[in-house]
């Protein structure tokens, strides 16, 4: 057998593994065994794998997945999610769609605290939904902006996905955070506008209520109050790294500081807090940790058999414009969504798109973006989206007592889905829109 | 044997909140770090080396934990169709393969440690440390790790149950 075929032989063994449900670091480690006997020399290739495992996660630049995690969980433990959110519903008063444009603001707002988009999709679910539906939202405006504006949290800095993905594919974790942060916001806009659209076409869908609302001077206190000191946090993270006042890794240290500070001040630091957040952090991060342990070996195996190279250099020697081939890898991620979790799509994928988005003239760090948006396109398309089912399992039921079906979440899901479609067309057409913010802090 | 079982459930538990406090002294070490470089002093030259091998008995530490807590993530989108008495068979089968692997490299990483040890073998980053202390964490994690596989089908319980999708730490949280 050439390296070349063992490289090809371990990457399906992966993916079988996978797709028989063995937990995905298991899979990877078992192909990585079998790849390291094959190609290193028995016995001696296994010493050589786990002799050289060590340094597999002891990097200094991972350390942001811990502190991103811990710091959005102390947030979301200590209640401030749910102080961001009255105050918004205060401050936007009697908007047509309030609660449609409370839930897109304050998601942005979430993402930008945690990284976490199950945990963003979540709390927006748990919050937003019940309260929409008793209002007598109709199901496109109730459940639409929560699954677009749940996914956010993967390209809004702190994205822990972004940490992942620069740590994986070794390109400037800082500069992709970053580059997340105008896209991610351009999509939030493009979010309001299509609830304005939507209300705007049928009144309906978001019926108005009678609020007995304070005086805006009051509401704009509640505002400050409440969600302007979270800007620390944001500062914390994205405005030391934008400063040049600390790394990634350091900013997100700091953010947990400030989260700690935060919680402290609004009276959340609770030991019972402090212990639920720490075991997110630890659960979450012990979960990442292990599957970069176990494809961080697995793309040096594939490297090391030439596998990697000999796809980057048939892809490239293929005679088709770069953007069928950007079309093609996109597609590649977004189907892969439907079956995978966002992380094994990520560790599979890299060793070979980031060589190749490379070697065809693409800047990585407009590529990494281009990839999260793509994982977040893949958590909503249909059939198999992973919110998709997520909403439809904790939507409430119609008024009528029936439940809510798939295909209604399906069809509220699509305006948002189109938004991201656009916004992957407007980052090909307008590259600036991810680059020019790393391109500030050099 | 109650005992020696309620032992090793405390080391489990132990090693999931020893890897809680690294997260916590992980933090306080780089915001002291760069809070002394910034007021114009020099920060302790091992700050980064630490972290990094925190890093290392971090993930160690929480491993076994998270098989016990079903929080490593598995795609079942073809496990779930599975029918009962074929899936339960499938299901020790992986638990049977996790086992081995996990137990491999626990094997592996012990002999390492042993000859480190020996040899007197050091890694030289910002701060020199004994090698057979990057292998103690592999060792002990494995071996956890293997354990905890094993662990389901001889107390009759699922890694796989059906509260527990794709875990209590699901891939989608990150």
């Amino acid at each position: 057998m050439t390296p070349e075929l063992i490289g090809l032989v371990i990457f399906v063994l992966v993916l079988l593994l996978m797709l028989a449900g063995v937990p995905v670091a298991i899979g990877f480690l078992a192909a990585n065994m079998v790849g390291a006997w094959f190609l290193m020399g028995g016995v001696n290739g296994l010493i050589q794998l786990v002799d050289n495992s060590t340094n597999l996660i002891t990097t200094f630049t991972l350390v942001a997945i811990p502190m991103f995690v811990w710091m959005g969980a102390l947030l979301f433990h200590a209640g401030l999610a749910g102080r961001v959110f009255d105050a918004l519903d205060l401050l936007f008063g009697r908007l047509p769609g309030r609660l449609a444009y409370v839930t897109v603001v304050g998601g942005t707002t979430f993402s930008a605290l945690t990284g976490s988009t199950m945990a963003n999709t979540a709390m927006l679910g748990s919050l937003m939904v019940p309260e929409m539906r008793r209002r007598g939202y109709k199901i496109a405006l109730a459940v639409g902006p929560i699954i677009g504006t749940g996914g956010l949290a993967m390209i809004i800095p702190p994205s822990n996905l972004a940490v992942l993905t620069g740590s994986l594919a070794r390109i400037d974790i800082g500069a992709l955070l970053l580059a997340g942060l105008i896209p991610g916001l351009i999509l939030a806009l493009l979010y309001c506008a299509t609830i304005a659209i939507q209300v705007a076409r049928d009144p309906n869908a978001a019926p108005a209520y009678d609020l007995d609302l304070p005086p805006f001077s009051q509401r704009l206190k509640v505002f400050a109050l409440n969600v302007l000191p979270l800007g620390l946090v944001i500062f914390c993270v994205v405005g030391f790294i934008v400063l040049g006042i600390a790394t990634p890794s350091e900013a997100a240290a700091f953010g947990v500081l400030a989260s700690v500070l935060l919680a402290w001040a609004f009276g959340g630091l609770t030991k019972d807090n402090v212990a639920k957040s720490l075991e997110t952090a630890v659960s979450v991060t012990g979960m990442v940790f292990l599957l970069i342990f176990g494809s961080a070996a697995f793309s040096q195996l594939l490297a090391f058999s030439g596998a990697s190279q000999d796809v980057v250099a048939a892809a490239t020697a293929w005679d088709a414009p770069v953007y069928a081939k950007l079309a093609l890898m996109f597609l590649v991620l977004v189907t892969l969504g439907m079956f995978m979790d966002q992380i094994s799509i990520l560790l599979l994928t890299i060793p070979f798109f980031f060589p190749l988005a490379t070697a065809l003239g693409l800047d990585p760090v407009w590529f990494g973006i281009v990839v999260l948006l793509a994982m977040e396109m893949s958590l909503t398309t249909p059939p198999f989206g992973l919110l998709l089912f997520l909403m439809t399992g904790v939507a409430p039921p119609n008024p009528d007592g029936t439940r809510i079906t798939f295909q209604q979440v399906v069809s509220a899901a699509l305006p948002f889905l189109a938004c991201d479609l656009i916004m992957l067309l407007l980052l090909v057409a307008f590259p600036a829109l991810a680059l020019w913010l790393p391109g500030l802090v050099g | 044997m109650f005992r020696i079982i309620v032992l090793y459930d405390r080391l489990i538990s132990g090693l999931a909140a020893f890897a809680a406090v690294l997260v916590m002294a992980v933090a306080a070490l780089i915001v002291a770090d760069v809070t002394l470089r910034s007021l114009g002093f020099e920060p302790p030259a091992a700050t980064v080396a630490l972290t990094e091998y925190a890093l290392l008995y971090f993930t160690m530490s929480a491993a076994p934990w998270l098989v016990r807590q079903r929080g490593h993530v598995a795609v079942r989108v073809l496990f779930d169709r599975l029918p009962g008495g074929v899936r339960r068979t499938w299901e020790y089968a992986i638990y049977a393969l996790c086992a081995v692997i996990a137990f491999a490299i626990a094997l592996i990483a012990g002999a390492l440690l042993v000859e480190s040890w020996a040899l007197g073998d050091v890694e030289q980053r910002s701060i020199d440390v004994s090698r057979w202390l990057l292998f103690l964490p592999l060792t002990v994690g494995f071996a956890g790790v293997g354990l905890e596989f094993l662990r389901y089908p001889l107390t009759r319980t699922s890694f796989y149950a059906d509260d527990a999708t794709t875990g209590p730490a699901g891939p989608e949280k990150v």
